[in-house]
């Protein structure tokens, strides 16, 4: 039985596309929304270039992107938000870990070319690093 | 990508790759030890002069630096008279000496040899009690080539061994710039051992609570040997006003350490160090960066007003070079080492509770950290100050009026002579030498005299005219010319055609020619008084041009006042009477670069309001301390707007991220801003102090005074920054808002912004 589901959201439309999937797949299951800010790129949706205090930025408009996201679960209370600030493959799966989850659903990149051979996708890291099953959606 | 993004790079990169960074950093060190060896210094007026053409005609033709022998006693004594023989042919195989001049020759000359009879001996010298032998060297060699010959000079009187009870003191210009090397090589290792002394106490005191926090110091020394690496590959001599850099990078350098160790401890508070760094650093990396590149700008400024005045360019480009690469040591030395020490902190931590929570990442905290009783007492302060906006800057403004008002009473040093440490025993016995023989270098000026005919009876007559009107001027004691030559050896009177003065000429010895004539140019000798001010002294140049001029040099002769002190005296004085040049300038390249990179007119001219006002409160500072305006002086206005800024754009940034943070009022964001980074640029800016203060105990009185006057300059830097910088925001503030509702109202006919408040 799946009781709690962890879905990273950075913004992206695959991570769109997660939100969406676990909406209809899993309705009655409490939700994890989670934004890892990358220190260094923030995340798809947060660019970073603004001035003023970055850090407060990328997490006031991480929350308002899980705030949206939320809006869209037909049980919102249901629905937790966090906010990490932290490298997103390991922030993903110590979540998991710490808050006992039962599955993460999330978007696929599709990181291509050289970037994909250098890095690999987060997903690809996500499935390899966490202690559950990972549902990557397309 | 933004500067933001390249610096959280760049941490990431530290953090992950430290002990790298540092082998690298090993290399670079080794690289710059062998480029310090290759460091050359340069001195006295020398230093001061820039490249001219008719100085390097004269210097090649005519300026024979001198070793000077004074020797005091029985000289015609046979023993002492041995001895000088002895000394003079020993001297005479000595590489790069083209003759040596001493009573032996004349002795010799009558007898063959020095002979056993005192009374054979006065015959030919009389019955000095004192004599000069003059070691003349080859033309245009450099400090460096003639100082070999001084240590020579030292050997042989040694070797010679004059009798007992005959006093010998050898000077001149080569062992004045000798001794004068040594003391500065000696005084800039005191002064950068003193500065790293100063700064220990002032970190421990100072920086309590911090781990590591004596490593800036490390970085920074890190960063003084690269700059070290830097001048000797670049060909960068050490100079008088360049040994002065070095405490200065000291303690400007730490600044940008102490920056980037404050802000990563900061985020240790509430982020793991893997995150820490590159929010860290992309936090502070970039005000940090336009504060090291304003200071290079402010040395900037000072290098291209002073062009021509090599001592003021080397002293700009070392400091340049210096305050980059402090900056780059603080990121690559500090940044590692503290990322290698948290590292093993928590690994050790961990160890030790194998069940702490460190391995879960940290949600979101609110910054309600500890910013220390320091921290408070500042941000409250700039907040009460910023909340009387007015009353502040008008007593800003007020004071810094006073001083700019006062800035001509200010007394200038322009005399090289003064910068040296007036009991240096070069100097004393330079001085001494110039009281027994009437007269030495410093006293003598020469005009360079260039044409086809200068033999020509027509060109003498005009050398005897001038020296006629010359020798009637006040401060000038006689003029000689080879007009004067040749009169000695014509029978007091000059010939009337070309055969008669080629005739007396062929009689004449060669080397008293040489003094006179080589290669197509002449030589005007010019002694004057001693002990002339620096503004007798130019009015002297100014009387000699015109003693020129009056002379009617005859067409196609062209007469040229040269020299060492003729050409920097002049250079020193313009720099000093051109200082708020230099200083506008400096404002001018400052406020250049920040509108570059803010692209905002608020942002680009808040931090230098608090700078003018310490250019204006800095001049009553020196004169409550009397303290005189140096050419080293007069770039510290430029120097100030650079360093100042420093302080005024990481409390200004820190400001604006701030009360960018929505429901957050100015008033807020400046409590935030003087509570948490007030702390760190106080700890930098006493610091600084502290390095500055070093200076204070040189031996040469322009570095002493220049540390007095840093000291205090800082010192109002950081009160200005403090106290000047919110209320100049606040006001700022408001007018920005006005000029957008201004605009709003014009373009939305009547639609009014809603401006923040400011409490």
């Amino acid at each position: 039985m799946i009781e709690t589901i962890l879905v990273p959201v950075d913004g992206s439309p695959q991570a769109q596309t997660a939100v969406e999937y676990t909406r209809t797949v899993f309705p009655e299951a409490n939700i994890i929304l989670l934004t890892v800010v990358d220190p260094v790129d923030g995340f798809v949706g947060y660019s970073g270039d603004e001035s003023g205090n970055w850090e407060e930025r990328a997490k006031a408009e991480a929350k308002s992107l899980l705030q949206d996201a939320q809006t869209e679960f037909v049980a919102p209370e249901r629905v937790q938000l966090s906010v990490v600030v932290g490298n997103p493959v390991d922030t993903i799966a110590a979540t998991a870990d710490d808050m006992n989850v039962d599955q993460i659903v999330m978007g696929s990149h599709g990181r291509d070319g050289i970037q994909r051979l250098i890095v690999g996708s987060v997903a690809e890291q996500v499935m390899r690093q966490a202690p559950v099953p990972v549902t990557i959606t397309r | 990508m933004s500067l933001r993004t390249i610096f959280a790079r760049l941490g990431r990169l530290i953090q992950s790759r430290p002990l790298i960074m540092l082998a690298a950093v090993v290399v670079v060190t080794g690289i710059a030890f062998s480029g310090a060896a290759q460091i050359e210094s340069v001195t006295g007026d020398r230093a001061f002069v820039g490249e001219n053409p008719t100085l390097n005609t004269y210097d090649d033709n005519f300026d024979r630096g001198t070793i000077a022998t004074l020797v005091r006693g029985e000289v015609t004594e046979p023993a002492t008279m041995r001895a000088i023989d002895r000394y003079d042919r020993r001297m005479s195989e000595v590489d790069d000496v083209e003759q040596v001049i001493s009573p032996a020759d004349q002795v010799r000359a009558e007898y063959g040899r020095i002979p056993g009879s005192q009374q054979k001996i006065q015959r030919v010298v009389g019955n000095p009690d004192s004599t000069v032998v003059t070691i003349v060297l080859d033309p245009g060699l450099t400090q460096q080539q003639s100082r070999p010959i001084y240590t020579d000079a030292i050997d042989a009187k040694e070797w010679v061994d004059f009798p007992s009870g005959v006093s010998v003191t050898i000077t001149g210009s080569a062992a004045f710039s000798s001794q004068l090397s040594g003391l500065i090589q000696q005084s800039t290792q005191q002064l950068l051992g003193l500065a790293v002394g100063l700064m220990v106490i002032a970190l421990f005191f100072l920086f309590r609570g911090v781990r590591l926090r004596l490593l800036p110091i490390v970085a920074v020394f890190v960063g003084v040997i690269w700059t070290f690496g830097a001048i000797g590959y670049a060909g960068i001599p050490n100079s008088t006003l360049t040994s002065s850099v070095f405490p200065i990078l000291i303690g400007l350098g730490i600044d940008y350490s102490i920056q980037f160790h404050e802000r990563y401890e900061e985020e240790l508070e509430n982020h793991r160090p893997r995150e820490a760094l590159p929010l860290a650093l992309g936090g502070v990396g970039p005000p940090v960066l336009v504060a090291m590149f304003s200071a290079a700008l402010g040395f900037g400024a000072t290098w291209v007003s002073t062009l021509g005045s090599p001592a003021f360019v080397w002293f700009a480009q070392t400091s340049i070079f210096g305050v980059v690469l402090t900056f780059i040591t603080g990121l690559f030395v500090l940044l590692p080492v503290l990322t290698l020490w948290v590292r093993f902190r928590s690994t050790s931590e961990e160890e030790a509770s194998p069940s702490s929570e460190s391995e879960l990442p940290p949600q979101e905290q609110t910054g309600s950290s500890d910013v220390g009783r320091l921290g408070q007492a500042l941000g409250r302060t700039s907040r009460t100050l910023a909340a009387n906006p007015f009353i502040v800057l008008s007593i800003a403004i007020v004071v810094a009026a006073g001083g700019f008002a006062v800035s001509s009473d200010l007394e200038t040093t322009a005399d090289t002579e003064e910068f040296i440490p007036q009991d240096l025993p070069a100097y004393t016995d330079l001085q001494e030498f110039r009281s027994v023989a009437g007269g030495g270098d410093a006293v003598q000026y020469s005009i360079l005299v260039s044409g086809e005919q200068l033999r020509d009876p027509d060109v003498l007559r005009w050398m005897e005219r001038f020296r006629v009107i010359a020798s009637d001027k006040q401060q000038i004691t006689s003029v000689s010319t080879p007009a004067t030559l040749i009169k000695q050896h014509n029978g007091g009177t000059l010939p009337e055609t070309k055969r008669g003065v080629r005739q007396t000429l062929a009689a004449i010895p060669d080397d008293q020619k040489a003094r006179y004539y080589s290669n197509g140019h002449a030589q005007i000798r010019i002694t004057a008084e001693q002990d002339m001010n620096t503004d007798e002294e130019l009015g002297l140049f100014d009387t000699i041009e015109a003693s020129i001029a009056l002379s009617q040099p005859p067409s196609g002769v062209d007469a040229k006042l040269t020299g060492q002190s003729p050409v920097s005296t002049p250079s020193i004085v313009d720099q000093i009477e051109g200082r708020n040049a230099t200083t506008g300038l400096g404002f001018a390249l400052v406020f250049g670069a920040l509108l570059l990179y803010y692209r905002n007119l608020l942002r680009a001219v808040a931090p230098l309001v608090p700078m003018l006002f310490v250019i204006g409160w800095q001049n009553l500072y020196m004169l409550a301390l009397s303290i005189s305006v140096s050419p080293l002086g007069a770039s510290l206005g430029a120097m100030s707007v650079g360093i100042g800024a420093e302080y005024t754009i990481i409390v200004m940034e820190r400001y604006f991220e701030e009360v960018e943070q929505t429901g957050i009022s100015r008033l807020d964001a400046v409590e935030t801003a003087g509570s948490r980074v007030g702390k760190a640029i106080t700890v930098s800016g006493m610091t600084t102090v502290f390095g500055f203060s070093a200076l204070t105990l040189s031996p040469f009185p322009i570095l002493a005074d220049f540390g007095w006057l840093t000291v205090g300059v800082i010192f109002l830097t950081l009160v200005a920054s403090l106290a000047t910088l919110p209320p100049t925001l606040i006001i700022l503030g408001r007018l920005s808002d006005k000029i957008e509702s201004v605009r709003a109202n014009k373009t939305a006919s009547g639609n009014i912004v809603p401006s923040e408040t400011d409490d």
